[in-house]
């Protein structure tokens, strides 16, 4: 038995839990297996896209006897690419083909198409979409216009000399950029979220069975203090956090082999941050609930928010200003920051000083919160 | 005398409910002291007051030299309740020492005497969710005593324990006092309240009367002390 009583409080935490074992899966092998589900989704190798081609193209001559058509030489030059299967079909054909779903797009170049890019300096093309599909639209898309580009500049070195207009794309990458995938970015967030998650149950379960049990009380008539109780919760279930972040972190960069240029002992830090935090906010809303069901009916109240705002589906940064005012009051937020930033950049402890600070600050609000409901008189 | 307990007008309200009115109550040290009264008489509430869990309305009080709320003497007092109040995850062994710890006991061999006391050596490893009510209820009594306190506040420490482990449990008691511990303990079962130094009788959170159980006996003119705590409590309340 530890010597002073808030490690006392800590290891009668880490006990109970180790017993548990049901709580040991949800803490250690549930993350992993719902991220590693997750990045085999996300890298599941994308279709060829079936392109069907109408090329009605009258080509540009020149009084001299110079012919060019840009779309003979468009239809050329995307046979190459590796992602698109192409077929050139009428177009009344291709309305049906598409209706039947044989093929995913259709690319109109009509009559006057080299005619107008000529005159005009500029492509512009019809695609065809089914368009029932969001998620086959956006990759069709995206496909194509990259597609497309490449077809572009294919064209420019070809014998026929150089089309009658200049197209210069050039993409650069701050960071690992192309090779970097969803999962890359997810990785960080996913761990902050789920020890944020995890950690408020938990906490907010085993406060409220405390409080129920009687043993709250019990505690009470001992000569540990409120501030040896809320410490003795935090070093036994940071505990548990900082091994389940050390876990992910070490399945996620040697298993799923995530791109990771980080400090772990700053990944550690900002997660001791939130699991303060996470830990205080389930001793605060455990006072508000009569039962285990009222703790999870927090999670939509709580949780849901947070991963809805914090950026793990979408950048905060393209959110609306009023949302993104929202999102800046979610600890969450801070977190993925500072991980995202630490992991996938390589910042140092000062670059990610103010996320820290915010975290901190929740920490100690949320300290404050759950000692002014923990007072001596439980009833 | 310096008294183990002592309060002076002590009342708590709950909003507008009055669980304790204004009740002075004395307790001497080595006396084991029975509060008895129907459920909702406030001896609960009382208690709680004196351990510094509920803080009083209004009155004041001592325990062990030092006002209520007695922070400073926990460590010398064993509160047990009703409710078993152990962790069901740990077992005997560990629900005592987490106790012993809080209150600066770490003794390994105080840890193991206190658990034999309640006749749980051979259970001591098993884990208090597999216990039974009754075996529950003793872990409960080791916790209470492994800091060896010098008051002891017991709440019903005998409900729904069956009367071979109650006359147990009053055994401890005894020793304990014999060993100048003072006890206050609260119960409504008569043949508890015979073996007590002295009772009050509680009833609507006032103290209706005080003595020793002959006492109270000869005071309401009955032969028995059931008798006595209905007529002295006013019958259809109790």
């Amino acid at each position: 038995m530890p010597k002073t009583r808030t490690l006392t409080v800590a290891w009668r935490i880490i006990t109970q839990i180790r017993r548990d074992h049901r709580t040991v899966g949800l803490i250690f092998i549930v993350p992993m297996v719902v991220i590693g589900l997750l990045g085999y989704i996300i890298r599941l190798p994308a279709e060829d896209i079936n392109l069907a081609i109408v090329n009605e193209d009258q080509g540009f001559s020149s009084p001299l006897g110079m012919s060019f058509s840009l779309g003979d030489e468009l239809v050329e030059a995307l046979q190459e690419s590796e992602d698109l299967v192409i077929s050139e079909i009428s177009e009344s054909e291709a309305e049906e083909n598409l209706k039947a779903g044989e093929i995913d797009a259709v690319l109109v170049f009509d009559e006057d198409f080299t005619q107008r890019v000529a005159e005009e300096q500029r492509i512009e093309f019809i695609l065809l979409l089914e368009g029932s599909d969001p998620a086959l639209n956006t990759r069709v898309q995206g496909t194509m216009s990259r597609e497309f580009i490449e077809a572009v500049q294919r064209i420019e070195g070809l014998p026929g000399g150089p089309p009658p207009f200049k197209l210069e794309v050039e993409t650069q990458y701050l960071y690992a950029g192309q090779n970097f995938d969803t999962l890359d970015s997810l990785a960080p967030v996913f761990i902050a979220f789920v020890a944020f998650f995890l950690i408020f149950l938990l906490t907010g379960v085993s406060f409220l069975r405390e409080r129920a049990g009687g043993t709250l009380e019990r505690l009470m008539a001992t000569p540990v203090t409120r501030l040896e109780v809320v410490l003795g919760y935090m070093i036994g279930f940071g505990f548990f956090a900082l091994i389940q972040s050390a876990v992910i972190l070490l399945f996620v960069i040697y298993i799923l082999g995530i791109h990771y240029v980080g400090n772990p002992a700053l990944i550690f830090l900002v997660e001791a941050l939130l699991t303060i935090g996470s830990v205080n906010l389930g001793i605060f809303l455990s006072t508000y609930a009569k039962n285990e069901l009222q703790i999870v009916q927090f999670i939509p109240l709580v949780i849901t928010p947070q991963v809805l705002l914090s950026g793990i589906l979408v950048p905060v940064e393209e959110f609306p200003n009023w949302l993104q005012g929202l999102a800046y009051l979610m600890p969450l937020t801070y977190a993925n920051q500072a991980l995202k930033n630490v992991m996938l950049k390589g910042f140092d402890l000062y670059q990610i000083g103010w996320e820290l600070a915010v975290l901190a600050g929740f920490a100690l609000l949320m300290i404050f919160l759950s000692a002014l409901t923990l007072r001596r008189e439980v009833a | 005398m310096e008294y183990v307990i002592e309060t002076q007008g002590l009342s708590k309200s709950f909003g507008s409910l009055q669980a304790v009115r204004e009740v002075s109550l004395r307790v001497e040290p080595g006396e084991t002291y029975g509060l008895l009264g129907p459920n909702g008489s406030g001896k609960t509430t009382l208690m709680r007051m004196l351990v510094g869990l509920v803080r009083p309305t209004r009155g004041t009080g001592g325990v062990l030299g030092e006002e209520i709320p007695p922070d400073r003497v926990l460590s010398r007092i064993g509160y047990m309740t009703q409710a078993g109040a152990l962790y069901q995850e740990l077992t005997v062994g560990e629900n005592v020492a987490f106790f012993g710890a809080l209150s600066g006991v770490t003794s390994k061999e105080r840890i193991q005497e206190v658990i034999a006391l309640v006749g749980l050596e051979d259970r001591a490893k098993s884990t208090v969710g597999t216990l039974s009510g009754g075996l529950k209820q003793r872990a409960s009594l080791a916790c209470a005593l492994v800091h060896n306190p010098q008051l002891l506040i017991l709440d019903e420490p005998t409900v729904g324990v069956d009367p071979q482990l109650r006359s147990i449990f009053w055994d401890h008691f005894r020793k304990l006092n014999q060993q100048g511990v003072t006890i206050l303990v609260s119960s409504h079962v008569m043949d508890e309240a015979a073996r007590c130094t002295r009772l009050g009788l509680m009833r609507e959170g006032s103290l209706l009367a005080e003595g020793s159980p002959g006492e109270l006996k000869s005071q309401a003119g009955t032969g028995d002390l059931e008798g006595a705590f209905l007529k002295i409590a006013g019958g259809s309340h109790a």
